[in-house]
C-alpha cells in the first residue's frame, strides 16, 4: 500500500511541473462553460460569413476528400501529412489572420489540428460547426 | 522456479514496463492532444479532463519504471493492473457506443480510428500477464 502511494505521489511532481512549464494554453474545451464564451473555438458558417475580415480556410479531411471537392482557397492539411503540409500553409498564412478548420461532419480531426496550429503558434483558429456539411453551404 | 519460467517473466515484466514506458512518453509529449482524446471517450467531466492529461502520462511513466525496483515491482503491478482495466472499460463503453475516435492509448502516435477489438484484446493479454506475474511474485522464491 505505502508503494503504491509513493508511486503515485512520484508522478505528481513532473505532472505539475508540465502543467506550469507548458500550461495548456492551445487547448479548448469541448464542453462546459469555457466552451460557450469567447474562449470556445467552434463558429458557426453564419459567423463566419458575418466577419468583415480576411480568414484561411483549412480542410483537414483526407487529400483524396479534398481532392473530390473543398472550399475555394481551402488549404489541406491533416495530422497524416502533417509536417509537409504545415510549411505550405505557414507561407499562405498572413500572421493575425484567423484560422477556420472543418473535417467531415462527424469527425474529430478538425479540433485536433486547430489544437496543432496553436501549438505552432497561430493562435486565432477556429472549428467549424456543422464540419463539410456546412462549409459547402459557404458563400462569402 | 525454472529458467524458463524466469525467463517468461523477465519477458512480461519488460512487455509491461515498455509498454507504458512508450504509452506514457507519448502522452506526455502532447498533454493537450491527450485531452482531447480522452474529450472524445464523453465519459469523463469536462473539470477532469486536464488534470488527467497531465497526470496519467506521468503516472504510466513512474510505474514503468517501478516495475524495476524490487521493492516497489508489487505496487506497480498492482497499478499496471488497475489502469489497465480502467482503460479496457473506456474502451468497452465507446465501442459499445459505436464512437469512431482514436482511444488515446499512445498519445500523439496515433490519430486515426482504433480498432476497439484488437485495443480490447491486447489489454486483456496485459493484464492477463500482469496477473500472472502477481501469482508468480506471491510464490515463495
Amino acid at each position: 500500500m505505502k508503494g503504491i502511494l509513493l508511486i503515485f505521489l512520484a508522478a505528481l511532481a513532473p505532472a505539475l511541473a508540465q502543467r506550469w512549464w507548458q500550461p495548456p494554453d492551445a487547448y479548448r474545451p469541448r464542453t462546459g462553460v469555457a466552451a460557450e464564451t469567447t474562449a470556445g473555438e467552434r463558429v458557426s458558417v453564419e459567423t463566419v460569413r458575418a466577419w468583415k475580415r480576411p480568414f484561411a480556410w483549412v480542410d483537414a479531411r483526407t487529400k483524396a476528400e479534398f481532392e473530390s471537392g473543398h472550399v475555394p482557397e481551402a488549404t489541406l492539411l491533416n495530422e497524416d501529412t502533417w509536417d509537409s503540409l504545415l510549411p505550405e500553409f505557414l507561407a499562405r498564412w498572413q500572421p493575425g489572420q484567423p484560422v477556420v478548420v472543418y473535417c467531415g461532419a462527424s469527425c474529430e480531426s478538425s479540433r485536433r489540428v486547430a489544437l496543432r496550429l496553436r501549438l505552432a503558434g497561430v493562435e486565432d483558429v477556429h472549428v467549424l460547426e456543422g464540419g463539410w456539411d456546412a462549409a459547402k453551404t459557404f458563400r462569402p | 522456479m525454472s529458467r524458463w519460467s524466469s525467463g517468461v517473466a523477465w519477458m512480461v515484466r519488460l512487455t509491461l514496463g515498455g509498454v507504458f514506458l512508450w504509452a506514457g512518453g507519448q502522452k506526455a509529449l502532447h498533454p493537450q492532444l491527450f485531452a482531447l482524446d480522452l474529450e472524445a471517450y464523453r465519459i469523463l467531466p469536462a473539470e477532469l479532463i486536464l488534470p488527467i492529461a497531465y497526470y496519467v502520462p506521468w503516472l504510466e511513466i513512474m510505474t514503468a519504471l517501478a516495475l524495476f525496483i524490487p521493492a516497489l515491482r508489487r505496487a506497480a503491478l498492482v497499478i499496471v493492473i488497475g489502469m489497465l482495466t480502467v482503460f479496457t472499460l473506456m474502451l468497452v463503453v465507446a465501442w459499445s457506443r459505436g464512437l469512431q475516435i482514436n482511444c488515446g492509448c499512445f498519445g500523439a502516435a496515433g490519430h486515426d480510428a482504433t480498432d476497439f477489438g484488437f485495443a480490447v484484446a491486447r489489454n486483456l493479454l496485459l493484464i492477463g500477464g500482469g496477473i500472472w506475474l502477481t501469482r508468480r511474485w506471491s510464490q515463495p522464491a
